[in-house]
């Protein structure tokens, strides 16, 4: 039984984490980098060690250190997060080794699906739909130009190690072919250090579909239904909700079934997502299995109630599966936002720094899961994201409408964050429709970025009157301070004292 | 007391005409404003103007007389003109060229890399600095041709926001 887990992350994900492992009675070790040493994640903690300085290929990713911490503290298992050591079969061989239960699939099924050639040679053979396209890594030009022929314009040419959008090319026109290839493995080779790249057919306006899977060390697997994940920046998810709009009850269970069907192929267990690009005739396709916990997770564990990362922690314990697939239902709506401390003004160029005040929503039906604190200087190593909001309600129309309420009612000050701009996204037409794409920012760039609401003089007005009384306010306290000490001198000011102390 | 304001470009007179407490009277230009306004929490403030309630936050700038001032859907500059800031405006309009001459970054960050040197030339679009924060590297190019003067930073440096990076000429 595990009794103490060493969570090697930061930020939301590792006090999320650490919340589970509280309620099972599990005490939670976390580890930190120079620059986290006040980051909630190590105040919320049982114990909390330091593993480097503030890089993350210098603390978060050093594998050696954080299973030396685990040693040291005893901590029976490693709970890898998202992103840093999540999908590194290298690292959950190293926990292996030194007998420590890393909480996630074995590293035979992540490394399968962790490379995108041999994942789509793997579906192909389960009799998963993939994207049309090679099965193998294009090596002589030749092969390419015979894979577009048969298939068509336009491809996607991808990187087999790829990931975030990084080692992709569109090809519309013959010509582009070969400079797409070697440009996409060039960028492979410097972000992933392995140029194969594979070409896929490009499939036009898609919707980003996926599948939570669970399953244990028995053979049982079950899916949790859908997540829509289509509003994309630069493929980075923005929002997310469940049940996808487009979903109908038939598709669902065809598509949890080929999903299950997937994870079995590579002997999975622990949580997983699957996920598929879905066209507007309802065609499914592979495109990868995430191997790991996602960040959208809390929308399906609001609408079919359970906690997935306890589920984690059972299947980790050899427990076998709590849940039939009959025993799930989906309940209601559930939609998050990402909150990203980025400049929508100003082309989402990061802003860290300190946060002055921070207010989050409550009342019903809303969760936020974050990190940050007043008084938290947000570190300029790490990703943007600083909080997740999931709001759930009985319809999609309830929810869109808790959204932008809570939406209102979040404040943080210091830093620069995206929540204007996901209001502009809650009350977009096609969104309240449910009719997007992955193209929806892109499409309607211009409308989410026109001010809803304009500052009229009046509005201006105040917000002068206010600097206004506050710089009043802050003179007057100045003046009824007495001036600091003049020559500076304490050893005066002491001898000052003492004299009339005597007395 | 009255004092000028400007608000990103526009200036204002702005005076106070009576206070009692939260209930206070101000002219800005020709138009009075009764308003209730409300310290609730640090830089905080609640205002009730007409019986409409609005949160506005004021946070201090690089200077006592300089603020940021949010309010629901919009981000203001905001600045206090007194004898003392006009008289260094004036003192600074000769140096104002100078800014023009340097790359700086408007966001902390960590230098990644310097692809030029002194006494190099560049054109204009070249990229002179690179800045990473939160895995986003961003390029600072410059707006015109010129020649590197001085480099203030090196590879690896963090550097805080609107550093001066590079000097050109």
């Amino acid at each position: 039984m595990i009794q103490k887990i060493l969570i090697a992350n930061r930020g939301e994900i590792a006090v999320r984490i650490m919340r589970s492992c509280r309620e099972m009675g599990i005490r939670s070790v976390a580890v930190y980098s120079e620059a986290d040493r006040a980051s909630m994640h190590v105040r919320y903690a049982d114990e909390a060690y330091h593993i480097g300085p503030s890089p993350s290929s210098e603390s978060y990713l050093k594998m050696e250190k954080i299973i030396a911490v685990a040693k040291e503290s005893h901590a029976d298992a490693i709970h890898p997060g998202y992103g840093f050591l999540s999908e590194n079969a290298e690292f959950a061989k190293l926990c292996g080794k030194e007998g420590i239960i890393f909480i996630g699939p074995t590293p035979h099924a992540m490394s399968t699906m962790g490379d995108k050639i041999t994942a789509r040679q793997t579906m192909i053979n389960a009799g998963v739909p993939v994207v049309p396209g090679t099965r193998k890594k294009i090596i002589k030009p030749e092969d390419a130009k015979k894979v577009v022929d048969e298939i068509g314009l336009p491809v996607i040419v991808k990187a087999s190690a790829g990931g975030g959008g990084k080692g992709m090319r569109l090809v519309e026109k013959e010509s582009q072919l070969m400079d797409a290839i070697k440009a996409a493995k060039s960028e492979a080779l410097t972000a992933f250090g392995d140029d194969s790249v594979y070409i896929e057919k490009y499939i036009s306006s898609p919707h980003h579909i996926e599948f939570q899977i669970l399953a244990d060390k028995f053979g049982n697997v079950i899916h949790l239904c859908e997540r829509e994940c289509s509003v994309q920046r630069r493929h980075q998810k923005v929002v997310e909700e469940t049940p996808s709009p487009i979903m109908t009850p038939e598709l669902r269970e065809e598509m949890g079934k080929t999903a299950c069907a997937a994870a079995k192929t590579v002997n999975y267990d622990g949580v997983g997502t699957i996920e598929f690009l879905v066209d507007d005739k309802l065609n499914y396709y592979f495109l990868e299995m995430n191997t790991r916990l996602q960040v959208e997770h809390p929308i399906t564990e609001r609408v079919v109630g359970i906690d997935l990362v306890k589920e984690q922690i059972r299947v980790a314990n050899g427990e076998p599966l709590h849940y039939k697939q009959e025993d799930i239902r989906q309940m209601g709506h559930a939609i998050e936002c990402r909150i990203y401390a980025e400049d929508p003004d100003q082309n989402f160029m990061p802003s860290p720094g300190l946060v002055r005040h921070i207010s989050e929503p409550r009342g019903l039906g809303v969760r936020t899961d974050g990190y940050v604190y007043a008084g938290y200087e947000i570190p300029i190593y790490y990703d943007p994201m600083i909080s997740k909001l999931i709001v759930w309600a009985r319809t999609r129309e309830g929810a869109i409408a808790r959204m932008k309420r809570a939406l209102y009612e979040y404040k943080i000050s210091g830093v620069k964050t995206s929540i204007k701009f996901l209001e502009s996204i809650m009350k977009h037409p096609n969104f309240e429709a449910g009719n997007y794409n992955t193209h929806f920012i892109d499409d309607h760039f211009t409308a989410l970025f026109k001010e809803t609401q304009p500052c009229d003089v009046e509005c201006e007005d105040l917000a002068v009157v206010t600097a206004f009384v506050d710089y009043l306010d802050k003179l007057e306290n100045l003046t009824n301070i007495s001036p600091p000490m003049q020559n500076g001198s304490y050893w005066k000011k002491y001898g000052r004292i003492k004299n009339v102390a005597r007395i | 007391m009255e004092l000028e304001i400007k608000i990103n470009q526009r200036l204002s007179k702005v005076k106070l005409i009576s206070r009692n407490n939260n209930q206070i009277r101000v002219k800005v230009d020709d138009r009075i404003y009764d308003v209730d306004l409300c310290k609730v929490e640090e830089s905080e403030y609640s205002v009730i103007y007409n019986g409409q309630s609005h949160n506005i936050e004021v946070i201090e700038g690089e200077t006592s007389k300089r603020y940021i001032a949010n309010t629901y859907f919009k981000s203001f500059d905001i600045e206090i003109v007194d004898a003392e800031s006009r008289y260094q405006q004036n003192r600074n309009k000769g140096a104002l060229d100078q800014t023009a001459n340097t790359i700086s970054t408007p966001m902390p960050g960590k230098v990644v890399r310097i692809p030029v040197v002194v006494n190099q030339k560049v054109s204009a679009g070249e990229t002179v600095v690179v800045v990473s924060a939160m895995k986003m590297e961003s390029e600072y190019k410059v707006s015109r041709d010129a020649v590197i003067k001085k480099v203030m930073v090196k590879e690896g440096d963090t550097v805080k926001s609107h550093q001066t990076l590079v000097i050109i000429e």
